[in-house]
């Protein structure tokens, strides 16, 4: 897997420690495990299903695997690694859920053409103008959140969650060309969506 | 790559901002952008978009009641498993009730004399005697009711057994009571490793 920084504090031992404590049953140390790694889990989900909902159903799901698995992680990842991938595997298992039950959402094989781009013309008009303001993150969410499904899993997993394309193909059953097409089309949506 | 007279195609220039183009393509482009102000300014707000999305925080809070519900799923689950746990207890003891009903039928006589070593027997003896040290030392752990479930099951496998070696005795080379006697051990064993996993949670 490609690095990428840790984004919560490790503090080895002390984390080795801890959850020795949480996988053997004690109840403070499970509560302080969440309270360290539940954000990053609730930003994950929210991000990959664009639905608060969903995403609180999904935290609950991650945090009873976590219980049930504590005892077999090894330290020879971070917590937080360990933790990120469980999340990761719950995600995108529900989105291939929400993809069989939504049958008009759009495909990960969808790769429809960035039409008029060479040109300039059309759907790529609103590149030409000057660069958006984007510094309102929130806007910024709300507009991943509006992507289609398929583009929206491969821009959080690649812009946001600093995965490769093959990562990303192994991680979601396809192929790293797809991917890249998902990536080109969910970024020309979200530059149209915040020129607007 | 598309670079025709006019632009770069979106793709392309997604392409060139992670620097997945060969040397060749991305100094194709670099030409291009130094002349091309359209393209320059596609290519700031591709960046500029690029960069807002860096800034995103990599944690969000959940809801405040979250961990309450975190809390009760864990809770639930547990529960469930451990009610699953038992209800193999059960099946474990009800398969013995079956075989202990069959081996009534079976059985050509009774004897109360003790039961001299059968060969099945060593394959189980160690194992038996090692689990039930185990879960005897942890007993107290056991939840609820466990204990005396456990203890009414064992007595029905252990008579089962019982009554599987008395028949093996005056019927040495029947091989449907050694593999009675063999399941029945095996029962015990599952019986009394599942005990000691109950004891553990």
């Amino acid at each position: 897997m490609t690095a990428r920084p840790e984004l919560v504090q490790n503090d080895g031992e002390g984390e080795q420690a801890r959850a020795r404590l949480a996988a053997a049953g004690d109840a403070d140390a499970f509560a302080r495990l969440y309270r360290e790694h539940a954000g990053r889990v609730y930003a994950l989900c929210l991000r990959m299903t664009g639905s608060p909902g969903r995403s609180t159903e999904l935290v609950q799901d991650v945090f009873v695997r976590v219980w049930r698995r504590l005892s077999s992680w090894r330290a020879d990842a971070a917590l937080s690694t360990w933790i990120h991938r469980i999340t990761l595997n719950l995600v995108i298992s529900n989105a291939r859920d929400e993809q069989r039950r939504r049958t008009r959402e759009v495909s990960m094989n969808d790769t429809s053409p960035d039409t008029g781009a060479a040109s300039g013309e059309s759907g790529d008009t609103a590149l030409s103008v000057a660069p958006p303001t984007v510094e309102d993150s929130i806007d910024l969410e709300r507009a991943i959140a509006q992507l289609p499904a398929g583009a929206r899993t491969v821009f959080v997993l690649h812009d946001i969650e600093g995965y490769s394309h093959e990562e990303i193909a192994r991680l979601t059953g396809t192929v790293a060309g797809t991917c890249r097409a998902q990536l080109h089309r969910a970024r020309r949506l979200l530059m149209e969506n915040l020129t607007r | 790559m598309t670079t025709n007279l006019d632009h770069i195609d979106a793709e392309t220039m997604s392409a060139f901002v992670d620097g997945d183009l060969d040397p060749q393509a991305a100094a194709t482009v670099d030409a291009h952008l130094a002349a091309c102000g359209v393209c320059r300014g596609r290519m700031e707000s591709m960046r500029t978009l690029l960069a807002a999305v860096a800034r995103l925080p990599r944690s969000v809070a959940p809801p405040a009641g979250l961990w309450g519900d975190v809390r009760h799923a864990v809770d639930t689950d547990v529960r469930a498993r451990r009610r699953e746990r038992r209800w193999n207890v059960v099946g474990l003891a009800a398969a013995a009730l079956i075989t202990f009903g069959l081996l009534r039928g079976a059985s050509r006589g009774e004897t109360t004399a003790p039961v001299p070593p059968t060969a099945v027997d060593s394959n189980y003896t160690a194992a038996i005697a090692a689990l039930t040290g185990t879960v005897q030392a942890r007993r107290a752990s056991l939840p609820g009711t466990a204990a005396r479930t456990m203890d009414r099951s064992l007595a029905v496998i252990d008579t089962a057994i019982d009554e599987a070696r008395r028949a093996l005795v005056l019927d040495p080379d029947n091989q449907d009571l050694v593999g009675i006697l063999s399941a029945n051990y095996q029962r015990k064993v599952e019986l009394l490793q599942r005990a000691a996993d109950l004891s553990s949670d």
